[in-house]
């Protein structure tokens, strides 16, 4: 047991230390956050415009798809499939780690800096607390921002998995990115025209709607807590780290 | 192990992988199905600003009978993006509310009126426009929309979730019967005529869920005792010292209400019922010397509400009650069961048209100066209830759609019947985010979000010079 444990945190060090040491993470970090603060100031420019009664940062967060569609694949491409082009997988595993360990230790590394990344927009609202004063109160609700990150911590963690997945079937890096994006596209988007195709017979459609996360990041955001989007999202990350192949 | 042997040792470990794809998938499926059946939801916020109340929850969880909750509206409108966006939050939350063994027992659906409203209105009548109908087997309730947002003070509140369960608790419960006397030359329920038919305000009681019927109260006394309503629209006669006997009795049963509307410059005959309220109806006149206080066919326009659960949405929407010849209504001293409800202006008056069935010569004098009392409500314990108005005409065809007639009426009889608005769920509060940002502020705001994708792109410039 403290073999596996000690494996386990040994391979987290080494992953997180790789992603701390990559300029590509950097790069991507900046990416992130430049994207993030266009969408901001996007949503911004909306919101003078139109009078609205719901605070400003729930239209940014509304958006969180977009960053999630590009980064995760991003993130992901390279867990799997480049240490088995380059034959460190099965140098890895001829140590006596575990498959799961490696899997799961890739994941939190992941998962962490997915985090990370989230948690600098947080500068955002600081940001504004600084420029605006008491005028930014109105928008800056504690609670939205608690039930938004608990959204995105937890449908990051499926996203993450299917990319770590799909990245474990392949050698090719960019195949293993563009299947990613493909997949969480289908899944997020395709997910959000579920309710308008006549194609579907009705019983199947009301389970589906699972599968729309919009509804769930508002429900979280409110305050509302439901257990249907943990058990998904909970089950699939899961799942799909079960199932990561090691050959 | 020859070559033969790892053939089958592939096969085995390729059916090892597709049994465990299989077999996982299946039991994603299977609990996520159980999941989405069992599931566990709680607002955890203290405002409940989008979940429900905890007693709409429990009320959900004893609902019997399935029932349909429909929305008729163009969701697609942008002017309608808020109204839509709430609703539909409401709709689901209530629908998640009423699973009972994993099965809903709300069911909801989104009707757009340009493609399926002929279709709805054929079942359930016109004007079906912008409201909600909560459907239950063969009866229904229409709620419109516009009813659900109020504008109190700097507050806008959104109430739709007591006016859903409202109606869901009215469709739960036996249906309540409404009788019309007649033989008093007392407007028709089922007449289209302009003045003397109620057909407008029949339809709109049978819509709310109520059976109605006219009877003769002396010959048909079992009907009167079986009814939970009695509606005395508009006499021209009086009714006989009996009638109104066998009225007052009625008056005294528990669970029971009285609804009358008197005709101006008519007798009623209905003394001792009134007497027994503490009430007093003069055959007095109503007149307005003021231009603003009346609409240009020279009808009356009454502006003046009490505090009163049953003025509020009126109030609220600023919606006048329009009648015709109207006469006054007196309360005695001492009376705590009777509250007036709807009053005449300050520059209205009233004129002593008769005295003891008598026509008097006309007098210039007024007998009474505004504001005058010309609808009041009676409670007693025991759910007793007395409505009476000093005008018949403004529930008949010609008046009913005008103003905050209709509104009034459905109002009284749901207050009557249904008892008074469902304290337990208070309103959601509509919070305004105003947002003010000059030039500089904004300039300053875009700048500093440039500033952390700078310093990371310089740290990934850092980090590739000292990796080579």
């Amino acid at each position: 047991m403290s073999f596996l444990i000690k494996t386990f945190l040994t391979l987290t060090k080494h992953e997180l230390w790789q992603l701390m040491t990559w300029p590509g993470s950097y790069a991507m970090a900046a990416g992130f956050l430049g994207l993030m603060g266009f969408l901001f100031f996007l949503v911004l420019e909306r919101f003078l415009h139109i009078s609205q009664n719901t605070p400003l940062f729930e239209g940014f967060f509304d958006l969180f798809w977009l960053p999630v569609l590009f980064g995760v694949p991003l993130l992901t491409l390279r867990s799997f499939s480049q240490e088995r082009r380059e034959g460190i997988l099965e140098s890895v595993l001829a140590t006596g780690a575990s498959l799961q360990a490696l899997v799961w230790s890739k994941f939190l590394a992941l998962f962490s800096f997915y985090c990370l990344l989230w948690l600098l927009c947080l500068s955002f609202p600081l940001w504004m607390l600084g420029v605006l004063g008491q005028a930014a109160h109105n928008h800056l609700d504690v609670g939205m921002f608690v039930g938004s990150y608990a959204f995105i911590a937890l449908s990051g963690a499926f996203y993450l998995s299917v990319g770590m997945l799909l990245s474990s079937f392949t050698e090719n890096a960019t195949l293993a990115g563009m299947l990613t994006f493909c997949v969480l596209f289908i899944l997020i988007v395709g997910s959000q025209l579920l309710p308008q195709s006549h194609l579907l017979p009705d019983w199947l459609q009301a389970p589906l709607l699972v599968l729309q996360n919009l509804p769930q990041l508002e429900d979280l955001r409110h305050g509302i807590l439901d257990s249907r989007p943990v058990v998904f999202y909970g089950s699939g990350t899961l799942l799909c780290l079960t199932l990561c192949r090691g050959h | 192990m020859n070559k033969h042997d790892f053939k089958y040792v592939n096969r085995g470990n390729a059916l090892r992988r597709f049994l465990t794809w299989v077999l996982s998938l299946l039991f994603l499926v299977g609990l996520q199905y159980l999941s989405y059946r069992y599931f566990w939801r709680h607002d955890i916020t203290t405002a409940k600003r989008y979940g429900l109340s905890a007693h709409t929850q429990r009320q959900l969880k004893h609902l019997q009978t399935p029932t349909e909750l429909i929305l008729v509206m163009d969701q697609k409108d942008p002017k309608t993006e808020l109204i839509n966006h709430d609703i539909h939050k409401l709709m689901n939350e209530l629908c998640f509310a009423s699973y009972q063994d994993g099965v809903p027992k709300l069911s909801l659906r989104f009707v757009n009126p340009e493609q399926s409203l002929e279709t709805l209105e054929a079942r359930w009548g016109s004007g079906l426009e912008n409201s909600l109908l909560v459907v239950q087997a063969q009866r229904f309730k229409k709620l419109p929309l516009y009813t659900f947002y109020t504008d109190k003070a700097a507050e806008p509140t959104f109430g739709a979730e007591a006016a859903i369960l409202s109606a869901l608790l009215e469709l739960e419960m036996p249906q309540a019967r409404i009788v019309f006397t007649s033989g008093h030359g007392e407007m028709d329920p089922q007449s289209t005529a302009a003045l003397q038919g109620l057909s407008l305000f029949n339809q709109d009681l049978k819509t709310s869920g109520f059976v109605s019927e006219s009877i003769d109260i002396l010959s048909n006394p079992e009907a009167l005792s079986t009814a939970n309503l009695v509606i005395i629209a508009g006499p021209r006669q009086a009714f006989t010292p009996e009638e109104a006997q066998a009225l007052k009795r009625f008056s005294q049963k528990k669970g029971s209400a009285i609804f009358v509307f008197l005709a101006a410059l008519r007798p009623h005959g209905l003394e001792a019922l009134f007497e027994d309220w503490g009430l007093e109806a003069p055959e007095e006149l109503i007149e307005e010397t003021q231009a603003q206080n009346q609409t240009p066919e020279g009808e009356l326009l009454l502006q003046g509400f009490a505090q009163h659960p049953l003025c509020q949405l009126i109030k609220d929407h600023k919606m006048p009650i329009i009648t015709g010849l109207a006469r006054p209504l007196w309360i005695q001293e001492e009376q705590e069961t009777l509250q007036g409800l709807v009053y005449t202006s300050k520059t209205s008056f009233s004129r002593q048209v008769f005295h003891e069935g008598k026509r008097l010569a006309f007098s210039p004098d007024p007998a009474h100066i505004g504001p005058l009392c010309v609808a009041v409500w009676g409670s007693k314990p025991q759910g007793r209830h007395l409505w009476v108005v000093g005008n018949a005409d403004f529930l008949s065809n010609q008046y009913f759609p005008k103003g905050g007639n209709a509104l009034f009426a459905q109002q009284s009889v749901r207050h009557a019947l249904e008892g008074p608005p469902l304290a337990a769920v208070p309103p959601k509060i509509l919070k305004e985010r105003p947002l003010l940002l000059t030039q500089a502020q904004l300039f300053k705001l875009a700048l500093g979000l440039c500033v952390l994708p700078v310093l990371l792109l310089g740290a990934a410039a850092g980090c590739y010079v000292l990796r080579r």
